[in-house]
């Protein structure tokens, strides 16, 4: 075994001690451990049997197990990005709605006898 | 530029004015409050479509049966606004003014607005399924039932083109009626480019979610 195989079994049981000790902190929501377990549990057999990955590499048909980490890596830095953009879009009308509400809130009208009451037919917008 | 726009507009006997200042820094806020008219502050600059859609909610909350939307850069011509309301009392929801119908300012539109101007309409009738006259034109006026039908998404530029398309989805009635537009440096300054192409496009997209 390599130094790095080492270094990513140590890795990915610490991980799972941290998992185990989030769960029973009550610190995770059940589908995220599950994602996390999945995730460490997958480390944890490619450390120790490298073969798996690119027995798995050559199923998906990229050749090699790294390039396929390559490619999933893209393809969920993809996904998150478009994730955090809807997210920041998302904010924006909140922030949009926010400054709408205290605009509409803190009106100015300037003392005038004339004025028209707001009920009469024109009204304008600028 | 928008003293003289709102001077024009009492003149004409237009009392109900909502300013909407979208976090101007320059002096609108002391040259509006010397005027006998609604004044909206957006505290952080929101862009033109959440200054209009803030604009039309308060007109709304205020019972509002007619909302118009004129810009404050002093391109629309007060005297036009007549021409929307008529409509409006002819029972159309919505008016739309257009730029390219007959007696109207087509000949005072530089060319290269012009060419952005046919890009959108057929951006708009491919994309959005809607066909219309002048889709990117901000004179436009909404009945009271119109207002309360549809809110936009999009704070800025794409409103234009998502107003149109509400306007289809409501299955609301409108027309579309020929306005004068004045373009002076200051107005072609403050208006669209190219460079706003992909924003708009980009918002039109991404509001979809």
């Amino acid at each position: 075994m390599t130094l790095l195989q080492y270094v990513l079994i140590v890795l990915s049981l610490l991980g799972l001690l941290n998992l185990f000790w989030q769960i029973r902190r009550g610190n995770l929501e059940w589908l995220a451990s599950i994602k996390w377990f999945i995730a460490w549990i997958a480390l944890l057999v490619v450390a120790i049997e490298p073969g798996v990955a690119d027995w798995l590499a050559n199923l998906f048909g990229t050749g090699r197990g790294a390039d396929l980490l390559i490619y999933g890596a893209i393809v969920f830095i993809f996904l998150l990005i478009f994730k955090l953009i809807l997210k920041l879009n998302q904010m924006d009308r909140q922030i949009s709605q926010l400054v709408s509400y205290i605009a509409k809130h803190n009106v100015y009208l300037k003392d005038d006898s004339e004025k028209s009451d707001s009920t009469s037919q024109n009204n304008t917008v600028l | 530029m928008i003293e003289s726009v709102l001077q024009k507009l009492l003149a004409a006997n237009y009392f109900n004015i909502v300013v909407v200042d979208d976090c101007s820094r320059d002096q609108t806020a002391d040259i509006v409050k010397k005027y006998p008219v609604f004044y909206l502050r957006h505290i952080i600059n929101r862009g033109q479509g959440a200054a209009l859609r803030t604009g039309t909610d308060f007109a709304v909350e205020r019972a509002a049966e007619i909302i118009v939307h004129f810009d404050a850069d002093g391109q629309m011509s007060v005297e036009d606004i007549g021409r929307f309301v008529e409509s409006l009392n002819g029972g159309m929801d919505v008016v739309l003014g257009s730029r390219f119908l007959a007696n109207s300012g087509e000949l005072t539109m530089p060319w290269h607005r012009k060419l952005l101007l046919s890009g959108a309409k057929i951006f708009n009738y491919l994309v959005l399924g809607v066909n219309y006259n002048d889709p990117q034109n901000g004179f436009r006026a909404l009945s009271r039932q119109a207002a309360q039908k549809f809110t936009w998404k999009n704070d800025r530029m794409a409103h234009c083109s998502e107003i149109l398309r509400l306007i289809k989805i409501n299955k609301l009635s409108y027309q579309e009626i020929p306005v004068k537009i004045n373009y002076s440096q200051y107005s072609l300054k403050k208006g669209q480019g190219f460079k706003d192409v992909w924003k708009i496009v980009w918002d039109l997209f991404i509001n979809k979610f």
